[in-house]
């Protein structure tokens, strides 16, 4: 099966409109940016509604939407186990307990108040790690839109890159964060509207639910039956270790110390509403599996049914579960819906994007160039510089985009230095909030020694062919890539938690005085202004998490 | 009064939808596409609550102007 590229004029007049709103929000916000804080920050002036719908847009790059419908095609509604067990009690966590300390301590990024909580060196190492992987992340993405596009669209891998990182670029240098977040907002509608008919037209293809349901094998139907042991499903894990590797260490890192995504929560407009950002984000997000994995279900309901819809194959004859969701699309719309779900796309890859360049921007602005150039500088050097890192940012991104095409597993070993870096981060930022006695140097050499922890783990056991760098012979074999990275990903937390602990105890802590607002034990508790008891954080996270727990009951 | 309303994100998210509403529906209709023309009539009731909430906003008093891009 191939697809082959036959859009008609009214699709590409639907893509068309879509630039021209995306430039025009840029082109509204940017007459409210004065500062270097209005564009780095948003000044803490945006709604409730926006930043909450930004949180979860950041979060919704193409890898996220194409991968959920790959990865429902290959291990069915187990995939939802990302959003129902990997995302919602994270984002809990982050709004009850650690908001207050992101956003009280009027830290601008997560490394800035790493340095507040800890020292120098420690924001250091988070914001140059951190800095490599957005940019890298960011040219991922680039690269990937402009191999979709070249397939799906005929265009030119260097038109695709060029038009649409020039698009992204021109919005962010226009109205900086406030601009990228009102057109993640955008891009949120854009992405569910345009996607969702293809659940919609597919149930209906195959029968109605029941159609649907009798045409998958039963373990893509469970979420947690199959889970006994790593054999019997096709995702290679067990229970123990998908609760604890993705449940706790993986989501916990990324959700709760990602700045991309708390970066989102920190442009509230006051503390109520940036710790009922994650919070009011986590309703749609636990839905988001019907939107996003159904898809993958179904293209294999169909395949099952009576052989008239195939995958695409990779060359070297597999199944390529990347397309899965562009090949529904070619399958099912027709021209004018083929483009909105084309948009869709387009708009997610552009937020993903967006997300990453307005994260670099600030974490370079504030926690490179301000702490070791030029402090003390106009305000109005800081909002050029702001500027200035945004084409810089989009130029590299370009560069990682081609560097990606040159080198077939550059992906691999991103995602790999990502797993490596944010999992033991979890473990720094929750004994450095919730101990007082946690010290820099205990943070620092928790967080190298972890990342080493895991990279030892991984070079010395194997999966699917990879891993298994360090050693002739591996000690461990895992049954999946997936039981891989979560096995990686829980040594790397445990190392960093046990290190910090032994070097804090032997190191000076720093006094109670100066870790007010920042520590837990040494904080005053906030005091609750919202009157109406359903409005305030704590009932709302407790209904959150009954309706997550009976998305798992009801996937059981 | 339109450049406030322009302003307002729910306005310029509605118009959008409202535009590419119209454009499916009109295919629907004159090239007999069912799929789009039901995809119209959804993205054009979204449109319209989008925008809807946006112009009450504007006139409404000001707590609920804090939802416009200024």
């Amino acid at each position: 099966v191939q697809l082959v590229p036959h859009l008609s004029p009214v699709d590409y007049i639907i893509i068309g409109i879509y630039f021209a709103f995306v430039l025009g929000i840029g082109f509204f916000v940017k007459s409210k940016i004065q500062n270097s804080n209005d564009f780095l920050t948003g000044n803490r002036t945006v709604p409730l509604w926006i930043t909450s719908l930004a949180f979860i847009s950041a979060n919704l790059g193409a890898q996220e939407v194409m991968g959920m419908a790959a990865s429902g095609a290959k291990y069915g509604i187990m995939t939802a186990h990302f959003y129902w067990l990997g995302a919602v009690p994270a984002m809990i966590f982050l709004s009850l307990f650690m908001m207050p300390f992101y956003y009280g301590s009027r830290a601008r990024s997560v490394p800035e108040y790493l340095r507040l909580r800890f020292d120098e060196k420690t924001r250091a190492f988070n914001a140059v790690s951190f800095l490599v992987m957005t940019l890298f992340s960011s040219g991922i993405s680039l690269y990937a839109l402009a191999i979709l596009f070249e397939t799906l669209l005929g265009w030119s891998f260097q038109t695709s890159v060029l038009l649409s990182s020039g698009i992204v670029m021109a919005y962010i240098f226009l109205g900086g964060l406030t601009s990228a977040i009102y057109n993640e907002v955008f891009q949120f509608f854009l992405i569910v509207l345009g996607i969702s008919p293809i659940v919609f037209i597919g149930i209906a293809h195959l029968g109605g639910w029941a159609g649907f349901m009798s045409h998958l094998p039963p373990v893509m139907k469970h979420t947690w039956k199959y889970l006994g042991s790593a054999e019997s499903n096709p995702m290679g894990v067990n229970w123990a270790s998908l609760t604890m590797g993705l449940g706790f260490v993986l989501s916990f890192g990324y959700w709760c110390t990602d700045f991309l995504i708390i970066q989102r929560a920190m442009v509230a407009r006051n503390m109520a509403s940036a710790q009922k950002t994650p919070l009011l984000a986590a309703i749609p997000k636990m839905f988001f599996p019907f939107i996003v994995v159904l898809p993958g279900l179904i293209a294999v309901a169909l395949v099952n049914m009576d052989g008239s819809f195939q995958l695409p194959l990779r060359p070297d004859q597999k199944i390529d579960y990347n397309m899965t969701l562009p090949t529904l699309l070619y399958h099912f719309f027709p021209s004018g819906l083929l483009g909105l779900g084309l948009t869709a796309l387009l708009a997610s890859f552009m937020s993903g994007m967006a997300g990453n360049v307005t994260a670099f921007n600030s974490v370079w602005t504030y926690d490179i160039y301000e702490a070791y150039f030029y402090k003390n500088a106009p305000d109005a050097h800081y909002l050029k510089v702001g500027r200035i890192t945004t084409v810089v940012g989009i130029l590299l991104s370009i560069g990682a985009a081609f560097l990606t095409r040159s080198f077939d597993n550059l992906n691999d070993l991103l995602q790999l230095i990502c797993g490596f870096v944010n999992a033991p981060l979890f473990a720094t930022f929750f004994l450095g909030m919730f101990w007082k006695r946690t010290t820099g140097h205990g943070a620092f050499w928790g967080l190298v020694t972890g990342t080493l922890g895991a990279a030892l783990v991984h070079g010395a056991s194997t999966a699917e062919g990879k891993g298994g760098w360090l050693l002739p012979h591996p000690w461990y074999e895992f049954h999946s890539g997936m039981g891989q990275a979560l096995g990686t990903a829980i040594v790397a937390w445990s190392v960093c938690f046990i290190v910090t602990v032994l070097v804090s105890l032997v190191t000076r802590a720093k006094p109670d005085t100066e870790l007010k607002g920042l520590v837990y034990s040494v904080t005053e508790r906030l005091v609750e202004k919202e009157k109406r008891w359903y409005f305030r954080p704590v009932p709302i996270a407790i209904a959150i998490a009954g309706v997550a727990l009976w998305l798992n009951l009801l996937w059981f | 009064m339109w450049m406030q309303l322009f302003s307002d994100l729910r306005f310029m998210i509605g118009l959008y939808f409202g535009i590419i509403s119209i454009i499916l529906t009109g295919i629907g209709i004159f090239q007999n596409i069912p799929v789009n023309l039901m995809a119209g009539a959804y993205l054009g009731v979204f449109s319209a609550s989008m925008i809807g909430l946006a112009v009450w906003a504007f006139l409404a008093p000001k707590p609920c102007k804090d939802e416009t891009i200024s």
